[in-house]
């Protein structure tokens, strides 16, 4: 069950389009972030009711997009493209050292529930090759030393999150 | 050819940093398109717009005033306009300068093309992974809505537009103008089949016209400073400048504006510095992102237009280059690409989804050195059949792929040859 | 109508209409188009791509593979299936499918009926070329009915399409993407649609499969059938049983374009599983020992004859029965003829007087009786007095694509059923009250200020409003709540509905199969007058012919008392049931797809149906068992030439059409016009008893409310538990709550589980008709 006001709130914000389904995504975006970065069946059944189509469509949307996703992830979800271009300059290398330094590969979780690996289509930093993005952070021309730069400064930030 | 600064004029593409806000954009001229588009009749509009013979920018270069015309002028429902900011072709990253840099370049396009069509409703369709640009949109619709170029009643004119963003869930396909407007109505992201076409029944089955970013962002330019200035930028056929781009194995990787029908070459080797490992020779470019047919090096004097790029046997796409140089493996190469277009595909017709995905196996197995006899001719045959899908995004990944069979067939026979090797 | 033009098609010059779509009309013109999504009821989807051929606008214009599904004909088009280069891509797809596609082809399920079998075959793809891993899925479990087997999915959409599309099923849909495309429900569980089982005939290769079927399989090119018509409801579908060394296999719908045409529901398609019933019997017994058929055929007749003989034919009286064909109630008639009995045709006088008027309004002529495809094409439907999707389920569909296709829908009636999901406007009232609302809707105005409650009003304006707009109207009325004023309210709405420009269309769901022929037969004696004369034992002979009186809502419910008050008792039946285990001698005969004859369905419309010769004593059509009745009687003379006169002489126009009349026609629809009269005014409806506030109302479901579904099979699994259902304010009136075990036994003599429906009407309590007699296995069977 999500709160009332969250409820009322996505209720009251797919009323604002031409048609309800229209804000079936947003809404789907909204409820993942609630229930901590994924769909649980529970959210399929609350996305229908709150746009008002039938669960199967609603899965039908979940199961299609990239960024919708069903099964639990982690708290922060690494993305790294691996489209051409940075596929020349090296993202392979990239996803190699996250094996070595976090153990998990593409698809995977950290047995922490920190970081989920996924491979995403290509990010628009074309120019600044190899590109990933760390939640709504993209960072650019990333080796693994700037990786693990990157990887030290996120642990460190939980952890001051946490205490 | 010179570097330009028309769509760029608040934007440094060397370096994108914080948008053009409202008082800079006016500063510069800003909505003066705008007011002149209010000045004239909605038909005055799109006329000027069909002769400044502007071209759609997202990578078909079908011309926008043709594309315009189809929507039902008389039409008294509700008729909705929508910008296609959904970039994801590999090696395009035009897009997302245009949308960072400045905003109500776009809006005020959107708002001409609005006022042109008599549209009284817009969406930005934009990408999630872009989804810090679409709050840098947000603000500049908030500051747009503030100074009266949007809402009611827009500058007196009697025109009232509402325009939104709208972030999307993540799929390439999104890109293709019916399967954005089915994303964009909360379904799965298939393609719609035409006829009927979106200028009739689009989006929630009214007239809808899509247009890219960069499309939109020609506009307050054309209007301001009137078709026969805008013509003079480029070649007969390809009017006006375009955001260029280059990516891979370049000294200079980045965008630049440039007038229609500057050489590859030139943006190459003068934009982009050539290559950028010494001893390593440019061997290929893929011209217009990642769906359009490799050119190698007897063919770099082919002009970045419309027509000469595709007389060239590829497509001037979206103008953004991807380089690979001769240390780079086609092979391998290959394999990423179909695996892009592996991973992508819709899954709604046969060659598409069932098709690319045996190929990529066939391209995977050769680069594990587990490449058969017969492999190349089989490749052959299935990718030739991407050609007759739904939408063109099996065609789209059948140029790149059969031109580098067909360009760097002796890589893959060596592969092959080398079975068992790896 | 279109314009007719000519296209060329390698060759051959076909004729269409322009703007027909390009590949009907090439398989209209008997062309082989290789094609999986296209359906003709589903339209075309582009997805499988392998109906490509090369096209060209007119001969002198270049050609371009196209796919014929998504073009419209034009005039002068020239079609080229057989260019290498569409053939080589039709191959090409084929390769493409088949690259992921399972070759369990020998034991497959759907084999020697799959689409995919046949292309492969027809496009020469012969050798496997790819040596990669094939893709694997986990399989749901779906209900009883349909099996499912995801790997053999080649993702043609046309299931999604069908059931969400076409049948608006909302349990069903389409996941993933790229080559992972999945096809089935949210979770695993039982298909919530009525016509679930139409996916496994959608479906061109095996995912959907019968699951009784595929229990005990045979090839289908093993299968033997004979053109049959459904027997599980008024509608009267096409289908098409399978036998297999004489046992009932399955059951497909055959198309008729005049009535089912593609589809039909699960209950005719599971429903004919009482073929199997164990209780099925196989020998005749004559008070009390099992002996020959030919001994207990003569015993009756002497007994028969001896008792018209002491008593007078008035003692001697027959129930007929409106699943039994025409023929076999003809022959009961004749029966009672020759000994000087009467006969009766109905359960009780309210059925009797409901049936006979919606009868003599359907076959007047007067108005038009809507087939199903008419009624897909209605832009206005107004349902009175029932739940379609429990009484007629196949006239529900149709109404979806009336729907589908902008019509508004109207219901009025107690209770909600599942069309209301897709009505317009929906208004509860209590039994009855249906006329008094639609009275109001005649009158052609809005009805005086405190005539009707503020809802009433509300729904009788929009229906005043919609119905004036409206160019094909309809009206369907339920006649299985055997409310007389119901029926003739409806007619009057579509009577006064139809204009010079516009005729209102009408369609009554009727209890039985065979409902309108038993109407159009003799009708000697209401029922409640012979069992008022069989309680003042006037009545000592009695034959009963393919009824169980315990569960046709008789007052012969108590069988043994009010056979007891008869000297002889004789039924015919194919089954063992509770008024065969009471009679004195028993008859036994093939079960319906087992027989040949008639039925006339809703629209009276005579169909034949045929059956393949079963060898055993007890496998001969009641109608043939009831003739050699009528020949032990000694009256031999009225069989013969004249032998159905009695089916004749009541309809003697259609004497002809009728007896020139063959199984698998599109079927004659039987119109006596000025024979039966129709009344002039509307009747009131009768008074439905309230007890303590509540009046009671029948909940007709599709799975449990029909008698011969509910004998065996699947069917019987699919029908609820015994239950209740009150609107929650009359509930909480009475300190009711959900799930608890409420006691109406005072009432309506049941106790069962209390549930609450909003959608009920107040003052109602809705009872479920479940006709379940605990199943009885003839001694026999036992041994």
């Amino acid at each position: 069950m999500i709160p009332q006001t969250l409820k009322t709130e996505l209720t009251e914000y797919v009323k604002h389009y031409p048609s309800e389904r229209v804000g079936l995504i947003t809404v789907m975006h909204k409820l993942q972030k609630h229930y901590g970065g994924w769909l649980p069946d529970e959210a399929i059944a609350e996305a229908a009711e709150i746009v008002g189509i039938p669960e199967p469509e609603v899965e039908g949307v979940a199961t299609f997009y990239n960024w919708f996703f069903r099964e639990p992830v982690g708290r922060r979800i690494i993305v790294v493209c691996d489209s051409i271009s940075c596929h020349l300059c090296g993202c392979d290398r990239l996803v190699e050292h996250f094996k070595k330094r976090l153990g998990i590969g593409m698809g995977e979780t950290t047995a922490d529930g920190e970081y989920t690996l996924l491979p995403v289509v290509c990010l628009g930093n074309c120019d600044q090759a190899p590109s990933i993005m760390i939640d709504e952070e993209t960072y650019n021309r990333v080796t693994p030393e700037k990786l693990d730069e990157i990887l030290e400064q996120l642990s460190a930030e939980s952890a001051k999150g946490e205490s | 050819m010179a570097q330009v600064k028309v769509l760029t004029k608040n934007i440094d593409l060397a370096n994108v940093g914080a948008p053009c806000d409202y008082q800079r954009y006016m500063d510069n001229g800003g909505y003066e398109g705008a007011k002149a588009a209010f000045a004239k009749q909605p038909q005055e509009v799109q006329q000027i717009v069909k002769d400044s013979n502007l071209r759609g920018r997202g990578g078909a270069g079908f011309p926008t005033g043709l594309k315009w015309s189809f929507v039902p002028m008389n039409f008294t429902g509700q008729k909705y306009l929508v910008c296609n900011c959904d970039e994801m072709e590999p090696g395009t990253f035009k897009d997302r300068a245009l949308l960072y840099g400045d905003p109500h370049q776009l809006i005020e396009g959107m708002l001409i093309a609005a006022y042109a069509m008599q549209m009284t409703v817009g969406y930005i369709f934009i990408r999630w992974e872009y989804r810090k640009g679409a709050a840098l949109v947000d603000a500049a619709l908030e500051e747009a809505r503030k100074n009266g170029w949007l809402g009611k009643n827009i500058q007196g004119s009697g025109f009232d537009f509402h325009l939104e963003t709208h972030l999307s869930a993540g799929r390439y396909i999104c890109g293709e103008e019916t399967a954005l407007l089915n994303s964009l109505e909360g379904l799965r992201a298939n393609p719609r089949s035409k006829p009927p076409f979106p200028q009739i029944k689009g989006f929630l089955g009214q007239p809808t016209i899509v247009n890219n970013v960069e499309t939109f962002g020609n506009l307050p330019h054309i209007l301001a400073h009137g078709a026969e200035w805008y013509k003079k930028m480029g070649t007969e056929t390809s009017a006006g400048t375009k955001i260029m781009g280059a990516s891979g194995r370049v000294k200079n990787p980045r965008l630049w504006e440039l007038p229609l029908g500057v050489s590859l070459r030139e943006l190459i080797y003068d934009y982009a510095g050539g290559p950028a490992r010494s001893g390593q020779d440019i061997k290929a470019v893929i011209p217009g992102g990642l769906s359009t047919p490799l050119l190698v090096p007897d063919e770099f004097d082919t002009l970045m237009d419309f027509d000469s790029v595709a007389k060239a046997g590829s497509r001037l796409g979206t103008a953004c280059i991807i380089v690979f140089d001769q240390g780079d493996n086609m092979v391998e190469a290959t394999e990423n690409i179909m695996r892009f277009y592996r991973r992508e595909s819709c899954g709604f017709c046969t060659p598409c989804r069932e098709g690319i995905p045996w190929i990529w196996n066939m391209v995977n197995a050769i680069t594990q050195r587990e490449g058969k006899e017969g492999d190349m001719e089989l490749m052959a045959e299935a990718g030739r059949w991407l050609s007759h899908t739904f939408c063109a995004f099996a065609p789209g990944a059948q140029g790149p792929f059969l031109s580098a069979l067909e360009k760097f067939r002796g890589e893959f026979e060596e592969f092959i040859r080398a079975r068992g090797a790896a | 109508m279109a314009d007719n033009i000519k296209i060329t098609v390698d060759g051959q010059v076909v004729e269409t209409s322009a703007g027909e779509n390009l590949l009907q009309a090439c398989i209209n013109a008997g062309i082989l188009v290789p094609h999986f999504c296209y359906h003709e009821a589903l339209g075309e989807a582009g997805a499988c791509r392998l109906c490509a051929a090369m096209v060209s606008a007119s001969a002198d214009k270049p050609a371009r593979l196209e796919m014929t599904c998504m073009l419209k004909a034009a005039d002068g088009m020239v079609v080229s299936l057989n260019d290498p280069y569409a053939e080589g891509f039709r191959k090409g797809v084929i390769e493409d499918l088949m690259l992921n596609h399972p070759h369990d082809c020998p034991v497959c399920d759907e084999g020697g009926e799959c689409s995919l079998q046949d292309m492969t075959v027809t496009t020469q793809h012969i050798h496997r070329r790819t040596r990669f891993p094939k893709r694997t899925y986990e399989n749901q479990y779906l209900g009883p009915l349909v099996h499912h087997e995801m790997n053999r999915c080649i993702t043609c959409y046309r299931c999604v399409r069908y059931y969400r599309d076409y049948a608006l099923g909302d349990d069903f849909g389409v996941f993933g993407s790229r080559d992972r495309v999945y096809f089935g429900r949210v979770r695993d569980g039982v298909l919530q649609s009525e016509f679930s089982g139409n996916l496994i005939d959608v479906c061109p290769t095996g995912v959907f499969t019968n699951k009784i079927f595929r229990e005990v399989y045979s090839r289908p090119w093993d299968l033997q059938t004979r053109r049959s018509v459904c027997v599980n409801c008024s509608v009267g579908c096409n289908v098409l049983p399978a036998f297999r060394h004489t046992t009932f296999r399955r059951i497909v719908p055959e198309r008729n374009d005049e009535v089912n045409r593609f589809f039909m529901c699960d209950r005719g398609r599971y429903g004919g599983e009482f073929t199997n019933v164990p209780s099925r019997l196989k020998t005749a017994r004559f008070e009390g020992p099992c002996l020959p058929v030919e001994e207990v055929t003569a015993r009756t007749a002497a007994k028969l004859k001896q008792i018209a003989a002491e008593h007078g034919g008035g003692a001697i009286a027959a129930i007929g029965s409106p699943r039994a064909s025409l023929e076999a109630n003809a022959a009961l008639s004749m029966l009672m003829k020759s000994l000087g009995g009467r006969i009766s045709m109905f359960a009780n006088n309210a059925e009797r007087d409901a049936v006979r008027r919606a009868t003599a309004i359907t076959v007047s002529g007067e108005l038009n009786i809507a087939s199903l495809p008419e009624m897909e094409k209605a832009d206005f439907v107004l349902c009175v007095g029932g739940d379609v999707t429990g009484e007629a389920p196949m006239m529900d569909l149709s109404i979806r694509q009336a729907q589908r296709a902008g019509a508004p829908v109207f219901i009025i009636s107690p209770r909600a059923g599942k069309l209301d999901s897709f009505s317009t406007n929906s208004l509860r009232v209590k039994p009855g009250e249906e006329s008094s609302v639609l009275d109001h809707v005649l009158s052609g105005s809005v009805p005086p200020k405190g005539a009707l409650s503020g809802e009433q009003t509300d729904f009788a304006e929009a229906l005043i409003s919609a119905l004036g707009s409206a160019k094909h109207p309809l009206v369907v009325c339920s006649v299985l709540h055997e409310d007389i004023g119901v029926v003739d309210a409806a007619y009057w709405l579509a009577k006064r509905a139809s204009r010079l420009d516009r005729k209102c269309a009408i369609a009554f769901m009727f209890p039985s199969a065979n409902s309108v022929g038993a109407a159009l037969l003799r009708d000697d004696v209401a029922p409640e007058t012979l069992h008022a004369d069989i309680s003042a034992g006037k009545i000592k002979a009695l034959v009963v012919l393919e009824r169980n009186l315990a569960l046709d809502g008789s007052p012969f419910s108590d069988i043994e008392a009010a056979f007891s008050k008869v000297e002889f008792t004789c039924a015919i039946d194919f089954h063992e049931n509770a008024t065969t285990q009471q009679a004195s001698a028993v008859v036994p005969c093939a079960s319906h797809y087992s027989s040949f004859g008639s039925f006339l369905n809703y629209e009276g419309r005579a169909q034949r149906f045929d059956s393949l010769p079963i060898p055993g004593e007890w496998s001969r059509s009641a109608g043939e068992m009831l003739l050699s009745l009528v020949e032990a009687t000694g009256n031999e003379e009225a069989i013969g030439e004249a032998a159905f006169s009695d089916v004749y002489e009541i309809t003697p126009e259609s004497n002809t059409a009728l007896e020139a009349l063959a199984v698998g026609d599109l079927g004659n629809r039987v119109r006596l016009a000025g024979k039966l009269p129709v009344a002039k005014s509307p009747r009131r409806n009768l008074q439905t008893a309230t007890h303590n506030g509540l009046v009671a109302w029948n909940i007709e479901l599709c799975f449990g409310s029909e008698e011969l579904s509910m004998l065996h099979g699947p069917t019987r699994e699919l029908a609820p538990q015994p239950f209740v259902e009150l609107n929650p304010a009359d509930a909480e009136s009475r300190k009711l709550s959900e799930g608890e075990v409420a006691d109406f036994s005072a009432d309506f003599g049941l106790v069962a589980p209390l549930r609450l429906n909003a959608n009920l009407a107040p003052g109602v309590i809705a009872i479920p008709v479940l006709k379940t007699e605990t199943a009885i296995v003839p001694e026999e069977v036992k041994a």
